[in-house]
């Protein structure tokens, strides 16, 4: 048939990192194309949002959601949540592509998993996109908070990338306090703008750079700190530096220009690939893995089970900190850099556990699952 | 690699992938059209040489079933799914409890039972992690052996085309040429026996010729002979596209009714009989007492009532030849606008709504 040209088999691309299952959705009606991928149940119910992308293939958009929902489960394992790794992703132009129809075939394709795929927003959609699906299933989260969302979770990532830069501190420099330590800071959007409130509430040396200019007259309307241009950034002196903003910023060229022992942020991707994380091993840099340092998003949305509360979310960000030096205790043993170390700590608890094994009476049952009405 | 241009087509709903190393799993589930419940199709296990001819086949058998579903009067849409894999190699309990376990997390938006190269103790594994399963020997009020269900069902469609043809729905003393007397077509030569046909049957097998010759009487012609066989009906119950246009110049029967799939080669081979003026009586109409007898297990399986629905095989060719007569148009195509009118209408009735759950 000449509509099917596989480059590499479906299945081919399934057993690479042994996903378990991918769905090809389709509603004529709405024009909905979208696929849902379940990457790993170990934990308990596969958790990840919904991103809406103009994919020019079907090949991109199954490699995209391959890669993402892989990623989920590595996120969600770091994070001690009982969730497992998930992703949808839907064919179309976020800017002119959305409707009602479209949102609720999402969801009903959503509700026919039953609970063992629960998604969110994620790039190209927003919480109230959502609102469309919820008529149709409950498997939801980060909805506005007037339906039942945890709201904005910039404040809890910001504060689990706090706890995280402390760790790092206490590995590189011997202690977590962060007083008197110098931080360059890259990006100061929503999460990098609540990171240097703690940063400089304990006493932290900051200096900060961001593209937009209104992000700057933000952070410097409320505190006194050192601003400097975006490509200045990596000629500051400091102890850390924090990269809040574009993902791959840890590449060949900016490497050479790092001054700090300590590298840890709340972007995503940060390595432009692994190698860059064995150099920064080499050097003697200490990592703090992207997907485990800024995990306070997805708790919050995770602690939304099975009925949300703050304290819990918060203070399941603030283990960031142990998990970090889980970390950094894995790749001492090991003798791995610490972006290795975070997928070995991952991989180890999901090989151990044993909740899915032991017989209890309900049949299939793990904490991640929940009941919504 | 385009799966949304083959869902596109025809306006599948769902093909889910599903993957398990240590079984060994590689699995299709393909849910075509749910308007009138879930969709229910069996398991095929077959060594499929690319992954792609394993698409292409779970994504036409899964129509296939909406509409056999719909015609049938169901309250079940089409699904369908299949193992990549050698049914005397592959099979294992971890293969069929891995797939179970897929099957349980659609949530009953799709129900699985036997079909090529699966046997009742896979489904019996299968039932180990799903309730989703028809055919399984555990499950409660297992329906058994379809086969004289399908057979039964065919001598009522059979009985409905001679109505329209011959004015009588009393098959003695009529002839019957039946291509394969094999599990199926032996029960339905039985039920024609005891009518009073005249059979005259070829097969393959040679024992199955045998069988029909020494215990139902048939009369035994070469397998490429019974083409040739000047009767009144002509029964197709062995391998698909047997009306083709080799075959169809040498029939000799003014009606076409048999339990095989797939009767005819080509959608041209339909608009050909009706140019012979031969009544088809289309296949997956007269042969879905097989599929209905499996769904009646839904609701714990009553013989009685599974058998009234199948003589509904009667109402149902009679209705697609009033079709075909309304809107002229060939039987084939008549069985397709049934079960898409029968899909619209059904349809249109679930934007009532009801604040509790009712099955299906």
């Amino acid at each position: 048939m000449a509509w099917l040209q596989f480059v590499m088999s479906i299945f081919e691309k399934m057993a690479q990192h042994r996903h378990e299952q991918i769905s090809f959705c389709y509603d004529k009606v709405s024009g909905l194309e979208s696929i849902i991928a379940i990457h790993n149940t170990s934990l308990g119910p596969a958790l990840g949002g919904t991103r809406m992308w103009p994919y020019e293939t079907e090949e991109a958009m199954l490699d995209d959601v391959l890669r993402l929902s892989r990623g989920m489960t590595y996120k969600s394992g770091a994070a001690g949540c009982n969730f497992g790794g998930g992703k949808a992703v839907i064919r179309g132009d976020a800017a002119t592509g959305k409707n009602e129809l479209l949102f609720r075939a999402h969801g009903t394709f959503i509700q026919c998993f039953d609970g063992r795929f629960i998604t969110g927003t994620d790039v190209g959609t927003v919480a109230d996109d959502f609102v469309w699906s919820r008529a149709v299933t409950p498997y939801l989260v980060a909805l506005p908070e007037e339906h039942g969302g945890s709201g904005d979770s910039s404040l809890t990532t910001a504060f689990g990338v706090w706890h995280g830069i402390r760790a790092c501190a206490e590995e590189a420099f011997g202690k977590p306090a962060l007083k008197g330590l110098k931080v360059a800071v890259q990006g100061v959007g929503k999460v990098g703008y609540r990171l240097v409130g703690y940063l400089l509430e304990e006493g932290a040396e900051v200096t900060v750079c961001d593209v937009a200019e209104a992000n700057i007259a933000k952070v410097t309307a409320a505190y006194k700190l050192k601003v400097v241009a975006p490509e200045a950034i990596f000629d500051q002196e400091c102890d850390i530096f924090s990269p809040n903003a574009l993902g791959a910023v840890i590449n060949d060229d900016t490497i050479p220009l790092l001054k700090s022992k300590v590298v840890a942020g709340a972007a995503n991707n940060q390595l432009a690939e692994d190698r860059h994380g064995d150099e920064l091993h080499r050097r003697g840099i200490l990592y703090a893995p992207d997907y485990v340092i800024n995990a306070g998003g997805l708790i919050q949305v995770a602690e939304e089970f099975p009925v949300f509360n703050r304290d819990r979310a918060m203070k399941r960000a603030a283990a960031i900190y142990d998990t970090l030096k889980r970390i950094f205790a894995i790749a001492k043993r090991d003798g791995i850099p610490t972006y290795r170390a975070a997928d070995v700590m991952v991989e180890e608890r999901l090989a151990e556990v044993a909740s899915g094994r032991i017989y209890v009476r309900r049949k299939g049952g793990t904490a991640g699952d929940v009941e919504r009405a | 690699m385009e799966v949304f241009v083959g869902m596109r087509k025809y306006g599948y709903e769902q093909v889910v992938f599903c993957y398990n190393q240590i079984a060994g799993l590689k699995a299709i589930i393909a849910i075509h059209d749910t308007t009138l419940g879930p969709a229910l199709g069996g398991l095929r296990l077959w060594p499929y040489a690319t992954e792609e001819e394993a698409i292409v086949d779970v994504l036409r058998l899964a129509r296939g079933m909406t509409y056999k579903a719909a015609a049938a009067g169901l309250n079940l849409g089409g699904g369908k799914s299949v193992i990549i894999g050698d049914p005397k190699r592959d099979k294992s309990e971890a293969l069929f409890r891995a797939f179970g376990r897929f099957v349980q997390s659609l949530g009953g938006r799709y129900i699985t039972a036997e079909d090529v190269g699966t046997t009742e103790e896979d489904m019996d594994y299968v039932h180990m992690e799903t309730g989703y399963v028809t055919g399984a020997s555990s499950s409660s009020g297992s329906g058994g052996d379809p086969s004289p269900a399908t057979a039964f069902g065919t001598w009522q469609g059979m009985k409905a085309a001679s109505k329209e043809v011959f004015g009588t729905e009393n098959l003695a003393g009529m002839t019957v040429a039946m291509q394969g007397v094999g599990h199926v077509g032996y029960h339905l030569a039985r039920h024609l026996r005891d009518e009073g046909v005249k059979l005259v049957v070829s097969d393959i097998n040679a024992e199955a010729t045998t069988r029909a010759r020494e215990e139902l009487g048939a009369e035994v012609v070469d397998v490429d002979a019974i083409y040739d066989v000047p009767c009144d009906i002509f029964s197709p119950c062995a391998l698909g596209a047997s009306i083709n246009p080799k075959t169809l110049p040498r029939l000799q029967c003014r009606v076409i009714a048999g339990c095989a799939n797939n009767q005819l080669l080509t959608e041209a081979d339909g608009d050909a009989v009706t140019a012979r003026q031969i009544l088809y009586a289309p296949d997956y109409v007269i042969n879905a007492g097989g599929l209905i007898n499996v769904a009646d297990e839904l609701e714990g399986y009553n013989r009685d009532r599974a058998y009234k629905k199948i003589a509904g095989i009667y109402g149902s060719i009679l209705r697609v030849i009033a079709i075909a007569k309304d809107e002229g148009i060939p039987t084939y195509r008549a069985a397709d606008r049934l079960a898409e009118e029968r899909i619209r209408r059904i349809g249109e009735q679930k934007r009532i709504h009801l604040p509790a759950r009712i099955p299906g």
